[in-house]
């Protein structure tokens, strides 16, 4: 029998990765299972593994390190018996003259894992993974998967403040509350302890201040009731919250930005985590490239993370790169509230229950109108006063002119 | 304050320079008066001479001489021939018959001349007085303590049978206690209580310190002899160093701070036993430990502390732990090839930016 | 050189029972009971012996790997020399020494040092202590012929006469340093001449003869009390056993050995106390018993004691 052995796909955006060495010789025996190749991909180093058991033959000729191979194309067979024919693969193309040096690590990075690969983050293209002891610790304290954290010291290796930094994207904007225990001591879970350390950084090393504004919803309202008459399922509020936020931060880079070391640090993605309750405490899944999605589909992501809310829990990619967060505890009947800054990132908004209220137009026309207040908090360092004043102007234009008819990206 | 070392200019006009106050162990305020390291020694055995008739001195030229480097000069003057003895020169029995006063009540204090001659002694160090009290079921106690200058200076030109530095030898015995002051109070004040252990007490003098000035309290002191000195807080980095080194760590120290890095300094004045809990809180404390020794790198105390590091503080490593220490090689004569055989603060100045990184 | 009949008899007796205890530690050894090492001083009885009987408790005696003999002679137990060398608690030691490094202070015995050469330098230093302190005992370090090839050996002449210190260095000439002969390792015959380089007195006395080698003794000591300085005293003496027990001894024919047994130092000196009527046959063999049933008890009580308790592993490294 013969098997042929490709590269798979790994990664949810992976087109292509990049050879970096085989780790069994033409001929060689392997095992199902068993890696036998190292790919990189733009963000991972990783094994891939044998897909039968058997011997490897038939390597196509010009994987040489720093070529590139695009998922899906076989780079050789695995047969039962060497004696089995294959068929000849022709020459990958050459290498690009300057394979491109791994790309600096960033916290927002994300390491993800595919089926059928082991993987290990190796910045510097080798071995195991490069991670201080205290990084190694926090990592078991915090529940976070050291492979899966992106590490910005010498050689990448995973440092303490890495790891706090990457629990940090998983941990609420808010403080979790314990529930009722009995006489005695509760237990605060991984995640009510990172909580409980970001948010004391938080508070102690950002300054904060917040503004409030009270944002008209007859656009989502409508859109919603249109939608439902139209036989579909509504979106939630919250999904129209996370599409206007999106909107106006791709205005307002800043509010997107992270300060660090006196400058502010652009991020190309707008990625908005949003708050979820689970038992173990609070979670901030994040809906990745949010501006690019329709109000449906982010409808969508957020019923699929409530859903892993609710069963599986988190992956670690759902819980890194956010850029911003949305904490909405409107449907806790909850009028409005301030939210913490959730470092790195520059600005939180809180948003309580939609409320209906009389509206006294400029004509003097006096109407109902259904009304939602929201409250940015931002770091100081890197936004003033003004800056957050035209952001929460934007959501509200964005959020008021929501379309009715479809819900379409705005 | 006088400048006693040395070319740092290459750090930059502003570079801080090796001065005494660089480390200050006296409280303003507490009586003291100044002293140089080979005073602090001397003063040291002096006074115990006078409280205590059982100490006395023995080895090569330390009588009207005043010793190789002049520690015990004046001495013999005030002691006579019988308490500050000559000797022949017999490494091996100086140390022994050393040993065989201590055994019957006196607390001797002998003096071989340079560490390097004591390879000729090793069998009455090693496996007689560091062994005594253990082999005979603590019938007896071996009390005295064995001087020894060690250890060499840039451009000293003493070559290789006059410049080492062997602590981890002596370290390395059970049995012994090693100490290695780097300031004139801490020669002092461990210098007594050396002659005030039960235990032999191997007594390291790094000779390029011996010039170097420092205040020492005019009252009695004495210093145990199972302590670390953190001779300077911090929170960044910890630099573990003993002997001149320290004054290295001290000067890199200041040259860090100037960089916004905050340098902690440990001082393993008393190599052995080695206190493991100042070194380990220190770097649990900082996450990072550059470790200064003059002595050889391989098998050096540099090594020890290592691992002591990795022992008390793992969990808590911020960056892989960093050793500055001596090239693996006999000492050199010429000037141009022993350059660069010992660390200096420059050393100690990269390895901390290193591991800061 | 007054020595009366009961310190004779008394003489005989701890020759004997340095003998006894040989043989009964070399059983042991042989049945795996005692473990590491045992040096016998069998042959050499009465070198230890007419040494220590010339000394004071407040003497100072430093021994060698081969030292169970010297500390019999200087009076220390054999029960507890006995239960040093099995190992145990009750040892002089408490355990931590075994064979070689038997010290017992309470006796005058700073210890067996078990590097060749290595108690010359502390004995001086003993010495020199007494000097300092103007006490008049005397200290007496033990080595075999080839000790005196070792540097300690001419540092501690060297330094002793120098200072005129104390001590009698005993050189016990048994003519082997573990399997060479001293003619192959050094190029005089008489040793004692080699105190002539150091301005003292060199005796060669027979140390197959107790009385002899006590003389000799008595005189070195008066002349160490008296300020004099050291003496070197050689005692020709032989090695009837292997260097250790069992050794298979390739190195000397049985001849020789079979030769020398015909002047075992005990049957001699048990012939003349019995010829000159200072002790009857019946009262020297009432020794015999006496001595055998000791070391029978001895035996007994070393074994009986309990090893030390691992909690104590690290008593005594430091004071």
């Amino acid at each position: 029998m013969v098997t042929e052995f490709y590269v798979p796909k790994m990664s949810d955006h992976m087109e292509e990765g990049t050879f970096v060495e085989w780790l069994v010789d033409e001929g060689d025996a392997v095992d199902k299972g068993q890696p036998i190749l190292v790919i990189d991909t733009d963000k991972v180093v990783a094994e891939v593994e044998a897909p039968a058991s058997g011997f490897l033959t038939g390597i196509r000729p010009g994987l040489v390190d720093g070529a590139s191979i695009s998922i899906g194309v076989t780079v050789a067979f695995i047969v039962d018996d060497l004696s089995e024919d294959v068929p000849a693969l022709e020459e990958l193309g050459a290498p690009p003259p300057e394979p491109e040096s791994p790309p600096v690590a960033e916290a927002t990075q994300s390491a993800r894992v595919a089926e059928g690969a082991t993987t290990s983050v190796r910045p510097d293209g080798g071995g195991p993974i490069r991670a201080t002891p205290a990084a190694r610790k926090a990592a078991r304290e915090l529940g976070v998967d050291l492979s899966s954290v992106s590490g910005t010291g010498p050689r990448g290796r995973v440092s303490e403040s890495d790891v706090q930094r990457l629990a940090a994207q998983a941990a609420p904007a808010q403080p979790g509350l314990a529930g009722d225990g009995e006489e005695g001591w509760l237990e605060l879970t991984q995640v009510q302890k990172v909580t409980a350390r970001r948010m004391v950084e938080s508070v102690t090393e950002v300054p904060q201040f917040s503004l409030t504004q009270r944002l008209d919803m007859f656009a989502v309202v409508a859109a919603r009731d249109a939608v439902a008459a139209d036989g579909r399922s509504k979106p939630s509020v919250t999904a129209f919250l996370v599409q206007a936020v999106a909107s106006a931060l791709s205005d307002h880079p800043r509010v997107n930005g992270f300060y660090r070391d006196g400058r502010i640090e652009i991020n190309s993605g707008i990625n908005i985590g949003v708050a979820f309750g689970t038992d173990a405490g609070l979670y901030v899944p994040v809906i990745h490239n949010a501006d690019r999605l329709s109000v449906e589909e982010i409808s969508e992501e957020l019923a699929q993370l409530q859903a892993l809310a609710n069963g599986d829990g988190f992956s670690s990619s759902d819980l890194e790169g956010g850029t911003f967060t949305l904490s909405n505890l409107g449907m806790y009947g909850i009028d409005e509230f301030r939210a913490i800054v959730n470092p790195p990132q520059a600005a939180i908004l809180a948003t309580g229950r939609i409320w209906k209220d009389t509206s006294v137009a400029s004509d003097g026309e006096i109407s109902v109108r259904d009304l939602i207040t929201a409250t940015v908090t931002a770091d100081h360092r890197s936004l003033d006063g003004v800056a957050v004043a035209e952001f929460l102007a934007s959501i509200s234009t964005c959020i008021g002119n929501v379309d009715s008819g479809i819900g379409g990206a705005g | 304050m006088t400048t006693i070392e040395k070319d740092a200019t290459s750090l930059g006009s502003t570079t801080p320079v090796m001065t005494p106050d660089l480390i200050n162990q006296v409280g303003s305020g507490v009586p003291s008066h100044e002293l140089s390291y080979q005073e602090a020694i001397r003063e040291a055995l002096r006074e115990e001479m006078v409280r205590d008739e059982s100490v006395f001195l023995l080895g090569e030229d330390i009588g009207v001489h005043g010793g190789a480097f002049g520690v015990t000069r004046t001495l013999f003057d005030q002691f006579g021939p019988e308490r500050v003895r000559n000797t022949p020169i017999s490494e091996n029995t100086i140390v022994g018959a050393a040993t065989g006063a201590a055994l019957v009540g006196m607390r001797p204090v002998a003096e071989i001349m340079f560490v390097d001659f004591s390879g000729l002694a090793m069998d009455q160090i090693a496996n007689q007085a560091a062994k005594l009290r253990f082999m005979t079921g603590g019938q007896c106690s071996v009390p005295w303590v064995l001087r020894m200058p060690q250890g060499g200076g840039a451009g000293k030109s003493t070559a290789a049978q006059h410049s080492q530095s062997l602590e981890v030898w002596y370290a390395h015995i059970p049995g012994l206690k090693v100490v290695f002051p780097s300031t004139p109070y801490d020669a002092k004040g461990l210098m007594k209580a050396a002659i005030r252990d039960d235990n032999p007490v191997i007594f390291l003098e790094q000779k390029f310190l011996y010039s170097f000035r420092g205040s020492v309290p005019d009252e009695d002191y004495v210093l145990p002899l199972s302590e670390c000195d953190v001779k300077r807080t911090g929170s960044d980095v910890t630099v573990v160093a003993s002997g001149y080194m320290v004054w290295h760590a001290m000067l890199a120290a200041e040259i860090l701070a100037g960089e916004g890095i905050d340098v902690e300094v440990v001082d393993v004045r008393t190599v052995s036993p080695l206190d493991e809990d100042t070194i380990g809180a220190s770097v649990r404390k900082t996450g990072r430990a550059v470790l200064v020794a003059e002595a050889c790198r391989s098998y050096g105390p540099t090594g020890e502390w290592g691992m002591v590091v990795m022992e008390h503080a793992f969990d808590y490593l911020q960056a892989p732990i960093v050793r500055v220490a001596g090239r693996d090689s006999p000492i050199p004569f010429a000037n141009s090839i022993e350059a660069g055989v010992w660390p200096d603060s420059q050393d100690i100045v990269k390895a901390v930016r290193g591991v800061m990184e | 050189m007054g020595i009366d009949n009961a310190a004779k008899v008394e003489m005989y007796r701890r020759m004997v029972l340095i003998r006894e205890f040989e043989i009964a530690a070399m059983d042991l050894f042989k049945r795996g009971e005692i473990k590491g090492a045992v040096h016998p001083y069998i042959g050499q009885e009465a070198s230890g012996v007419g040494v220590c009987t010339a000394l004071e408790v407040e003497d100072l005696i430093a021994g060698t790997h081969r030292s169970h003999g010297h500390n019999l002679a200087k009076g220390a137990r054999p029960d507890r020399m006995m239960a040093e060398i099995l190992g145990k608690e009750a040892g002089y030691c408490k355990g931590r020494g075994g064979s070689m490094h038997i010290a017992a202070f309470d006796t005058g015995s700073l210890g067996a040092l078990a590097v060749v050469g290595s108690g010359i330098p502390i004995a001086v230093g003993a010495a020199l202590a007494f000097q300092m302190k103007g006490q008049s005992h005397v200290t007496v370090p033990f080595t075999g012929d080839a000790g005196t090839n070792t540097g300690n050996w001419h540092e501690g002449l060297n330094m002793a006469s120098t200072w005129k210190l104390p001590v009698v260095f005993v050189l016990e000439d048994n003519k082997y340093g573990v399997s060479t002969n001293i003619r192959d390792a050094t190029n005089i015959e008489d040793l004692s001449i080699r105190a002539k380089s150091y301005g003292i007195p060199g005796v060669r006395v027979d140390g197959f003869d107790v009385l002899a080698v006590y003389e000799a003794t008595v005189e070195a000591v008066f002349r160490a009390r008296s300020g004099d300085g050291p003496t070197l005293l050689v005692t020709e003496s032989y090695r009837l056993e292997g260097h250790y027990a069992g050794e298979p001894e390739v190195y000397r024919e049985r001849s020789e050995v079979a030769e020398k047994w015909k002047h075992d130092p005990i049957p001699s000196f048990r012939r003349i106390l019995a010829d000159s009527g200072v002790a009857s046959s019946d009262q020297l063999d009432a020794v015999d018993a006496a001595v055998k049933a000791e070391i029978v008890s001895a035996v007994e009580f070393a074994k009986a004691s309990p090893e030390p308790d691992s909690s104590t592993r690290v008593d005594y490294i430091y004071a």
